[in-house]
């Protein structure tokens, strides 16, 4: 068995991105459907905010993120949103990350348009304003001031959605969906904790660690983790879509992670040098 | 327009994947593009949003205090002094308020967030009391009478797989709610494994803060505390790797799915063609090097 393991622990470590890659392109051609994906407790604490609140709540959704981690945050700021306007909440988008206007826009173009939303009246796309957290402050006391005009250039006043919003206070709910800083950790900082609206969001997995503290501390309502979190929330609001469909690959190439870490490991205990040996 | 934003996306996105197989023009080519366009956006987005929305409109409309509006223009200029080595001094007015008006609204914050509530949240009671009140009775009455009447529902007829699963995820919340609710008001199993998840915590908590104690010797008592401290980090750094994983997979697999899409003949075949173009390149590029290198050894 040993020089196996050797000529395992030399390998070109190519044929492992390799194998990789096809564990994680085959599921796109052929559906496994691998049994396991329940609602975490954290993502239906997110659901069940957003489905006990009364139509026409208005919620303020945070664009935290950038083409980068699309793949993980995208699919839930789509389930979010189609949770949102099938309640009938109105929906105010925007984003801290200046790399994810675009994108952030076009999502929010999406869900509306599938929903019938009507922009101005349903849900509106504020767009991004430099300053970090200097941005959450500013709109905590004047939106208005913050964002004079939306994406597209229009008065921000003009718009009848944004006619009764003036103070970050003033939402029902705020939604950040964030990659990184700025994101869940700014909007707890300087908006939920100072000025005491209800908070929730999303993150990368990376991230999930690091975001949970303020669930289990009481500064935020649940947590929607990674493209697991969205598939979690495709299931609870009984549309699954790209995250639902992508679990088989992030499952395949988990368990050939584990293969790979395990015999690692074997190969290691094998091939090391044994004491007193030559 | 859009096939050859297909182009594009696919040809950058094979060009950074290359680099897995090694370091080639077409990842290099990537590489300084994501650069120059990250920037270029961020400079056209700060243009409109900044200078054309906060300034020029500004002072372009008739309130009386639209100047008022120059006093942080002048301020941000002051930062671009620093290119001129004669007046650079003046860039440390610029300095002096980012990082004033910076700290003073991060320090109180991130101590409240990060510190204070965080500290608050750890030092709960390791045993939860029952709620005797009578609206826990009723909530837990309420949810009891719930999951019972959304266990008892008949399964429709020609129910599908998907259907009954969801049918079934809808009882197991359902129960999760009432056993929730029940831990609130009396001591259940559910409450003891709250409590124990707070005992977690507690001894988590203690024992990293221990480990990172460097003023006392670390032997008897302390010395095994600390060691229980390193147990929660080495779960700690587990948990973030295989969190890591995941996320990885999940962008690799968000990638796959654009590369599989773009594909299809109404794209022009993209990453079929790109493929093939740049493994042929890249071939060409080994065998030439390996002639070179055979005639630097000879």
């Amino acid at each position: 068995m040993e020089p196996f393991f050797k000529k395992l622990l030399a390998m070109d470590r190519r044929w492992i991105f390799l194998a990789l890659g096809l564990a994680v392109i085959f599921p796109t051609f052929i559906h496994l459907n691998l049994p396991g994906l329940k609602p975490s407790p954290n993502v239906t604490a997110v659901y069940d905010l957003i489905e006990g609140m009364p139509e026409g709540s208005k919620v303020l959704v945070s664009f935290d993120f950038d083409p980068a981690s699309k793949p993980e945050l995208a699919p839930q700021g789509v389930a979010v949103l189609r949770h949102l306007f099938r309640k009938k909440h109105k929906v105010v988008a925007m984003g801290l990350w200046v790399t994810g206007v675009t994108m952030a826009k076009d999502i929010v173009t999406r869900s509306a348009k599938e929903s019938n939303a009507k922009y101005g009246e349903d849900y509106v796309y504020l767009g991004w304003k430099p300053g970090n957290f200097a941005v959450i402050e500013n709109m905590a006391g004047d939106i208005h001031g913050c964002f004079p005009k939306d994406n597209d250039g229009n008065e921000t006043a003009s718009l009848p959605l944004m006619k009764g919003i003036h103070k970050l206070a003033e939402f029902d709910l705020v939604v950040s969906l964030a990659a990184g800083s700025p994101g869940i950790d700014t909007w707890i900082a300087y908006g939920s904790d100072k000025y005491h609206f209800k908070m929730t969001g999303g993150t990368t997995a990376v991230n999930v660690g690091s975001m949970a503290q303020y669930v289990q501390a009481g500064q935020m309502v649940g947590l929607i983790g990674a493209m697991r979190g969205a598939a979690e929330y495709e299931l609870l609001i009984d549309k699954r879509a790209d995250a639902a469909a992508g679990m088989d690959a992030i499952s395949l190439g988990h368990y050939l992670i584990v293969i790979f870490v395990l015999l690692g490991n074997i190969a290691y205990f094998v091939t090391r040098p044994r004491k007193g040996g030559a | 327009m859009e096939i050859f934003g297909a182009w594009l996306a696919v040809g950058l996105t094979l060009f950074m994947f290359s680099f897995l197989y090694k370091d080639n023009p077409f990842y290099k080519v990537g590489e300084n593009l994501y650069v120059g366009i990250t920037i270029g956006y961020f400079v056209i987005q700060l243009w409109y949003k900044t200078w054309i929305d906060k300034v020029w409109d500004v002072l372009k409309g008739e309130a009386h205090d639209r100047f008022l509006v120059l006093i942080p223009v002048v301020i941000g200029i002051l930062l671009l002094t620093r290119f001129v080595p004669k007046i650079s001094w003046m860039s440390r007015w610029a300095f002096a308020f980012v990082i004033g008006y910076g700290s003073g609204l991060a320090i109180p914050a991130t101590l409240t967030t990060s510190v204070v509530i965080q500290a608050q949240a750890t030092a709960k009671p390791l045993i939860t009391m029952p709620d005797k009140s009578e609206a826990a009775a009723k909530a837990t009455e309420g949810a009891k009478a719930n999951a019972e009447k959304v266990a008892a529902a008949p399964a429709p007829a020609g129910e599908t797989t998907e259907a009954k699963a969801k049918r079934e995820e809808g009882v197991r919340v359902a129960r999760y709610k009432y056993l929730n609710a029940r831990s609130q008001s009396e001591y259940s199993f559910l409450t003891a494994y709250k409590d124990f998840t707070t005992i977690v915590i507690f001894v988590g908590v203690f024992s990293v803060l221990f480990y990172f104690f460097f003023s006392i010797e670390h032997k008897g008592p302390v010395r095994v505390f600390s060691r229980i401290g390193i147990l929660f980090l080495m779960i700690y750094f587990g948990a973030s790797y295989g969190n890591t994983v995941m996320g990885r997979l999940s962008l690799l697999y968000g990638r796959i799915l654009d590369l599989k899409d773009y594909s299809r003949p109404m794209y022009g075949c993209a990453t079929p063609v790109i493929l093939v173009l740049m493994i042929a390149f890249l071939a060409f590029l080994h065998v030439k090097n390996k002639g070179k290198e055979e005639e630097h050894a000879a």
